[in-house]
């Protein structure tokens, strides 16, 4: 068995563990909150609180739900060898998983609503791996309170391409002209040049455009 | 809803055994069992509406149980939960019949309706 795959079962097998134990405390606090309703004891002075309480544990639950659901699609993706999928799973999948790396750096990552498909045939790992990769490059360069707008697109013979435009805090600053003049930006060209990939910058878009290749 | 009777099986015991309280403080007569072999024991001497059954539990499958519970006390409705990534097993659970499946973690008022509805099915056909 690949270490990848070994990595993806048990991480897997896993996130099914955390449901349930995100089952069980759902299931206890509602049950706490009914004991409250049933009991209709107003002199009880934090009923107001108790109930807010309740109501911030079962959104954490939602929210942990949703991770370990993204969690586990992602333990499974050593399963595909090449798939043919959406640009913007991709994008959706890793942007959930970044939250992270959004929150350190203090600045947004976000995806074009009701953006068009884009399909494309492609080892499912290796594009989340360079999507973080990039972001991980990116995050820190582009300053505290920017944002990065996530697109899939395709270029003038069909190709598809993952765009990273960059909305800095300080409004005018051109930041991809200045990061193509660090030291970095050729160890990373050269890093994803090896993993097939292309990066490219658009210093007019403000945006890095990832061509995965095949 | 004071008439319904369900069978929860699923081997989280601290998860059954709290919404069996939760179920039963709404007035639905909530029996429990933690594993698929128990859950055909029981069946043997209590027969629910609905069973609502864990498909990943140790021993017999919820699947295999859901396969033996439609062949043997067909008229028992089966609700389905699934973990994550199982969707597809939540769709072939209802291929081989079961009602429908939810997800964990659940949302107790949604589990209400399904239940119902499944016994509104159920009446329907009988």
């Amino acid at each position: 068995m690949k270490e990848t795959l070994f990595m993806g079962k048990v991480t897997a097998a896993m996130t099914h563990e955390i449901k349930n134990v995100l089952a069980i405390i759902r299931e206890s606090a509602g049950l706490a909150q009914d004991l409250l309703v049933a009991a209709q004891d107003t002199t009880f002075p934090y009923k107001e609180r108790f109930s807010k309480i309740m109501d911030k544990i079962d959104t954490q639950v939602v929210r942990g739900a949703e991770i370990a659901s993204t969690l586990n699609s992602f333990a499974h993706l050593p399963d595909y060898e090449v798939r043919n999928e959406d640009l913007n799973s991709v994008i959706d999948q890793m942007l959930l998983l970044s939250g992270k790396l959004s929150r350190t750096n203090g600045v947004k990552f976000l995806i074009e609503e009701n953006a068009k498909s884009v399909f494309m045939e492609e080892d499912p790992l290796k594009s989340r791996m360079i999507l973080y990769r990039v972001l991980e490059f990116l995050a820190p360069l582009i300053g505290k309170g920017s944002e990065i707008q996530l697109k899939s697109l395709k270029n003038e013979t069909g190709t598809p391409l993952l765009g990273l435009f960059v909305k800095t805090a300080a409004p005018g600053q051109s930041v991809i002209e200045r990061i193509q003049s660090l030291p970095e930006w050729d160890s990373i060209i050269q890093e994803l040049r090896s993993r097939n990939t292309l990066i490219d910058a658009k210093v007019e878009l403000n945006a890095l455009l990832i061509n995965f290749g095949k | 809803m004071k008439d319904w009777k369900v069978l929860l099986v699923d081997d989280e015991k601290e998860f059954v055994v709290t919404l069996a309280e939760r179920l039963g403080m709404r007035g639905i007569h909530t029996e429990t069992v933690f594993e698929g072999d128990g859950a055909l024991k029981k069946l043997e001497t209590y027969e629910p509406d609905v069973m609502v059954l864990d498909l990943m539990m140790p021993g017999m499958s919820g699947l295999t149980v859901l396969e033996k519970v439609k062949k043997l006390y067909p008229k028992i409705e089966v609700i389905l939960l699934t973990g994550i990534g199982s969707t597809s097993e939540g769709l072939t659970g209802m291929r081989l019949g079961a009602f429908d499946y939810l997800m964990k973690p659940l949302q107790i008022d949604e589990l209400i309706q399904k239940i119902g509805l499944a016994i509104s099915k159920g009446s329907s056909t009988n």
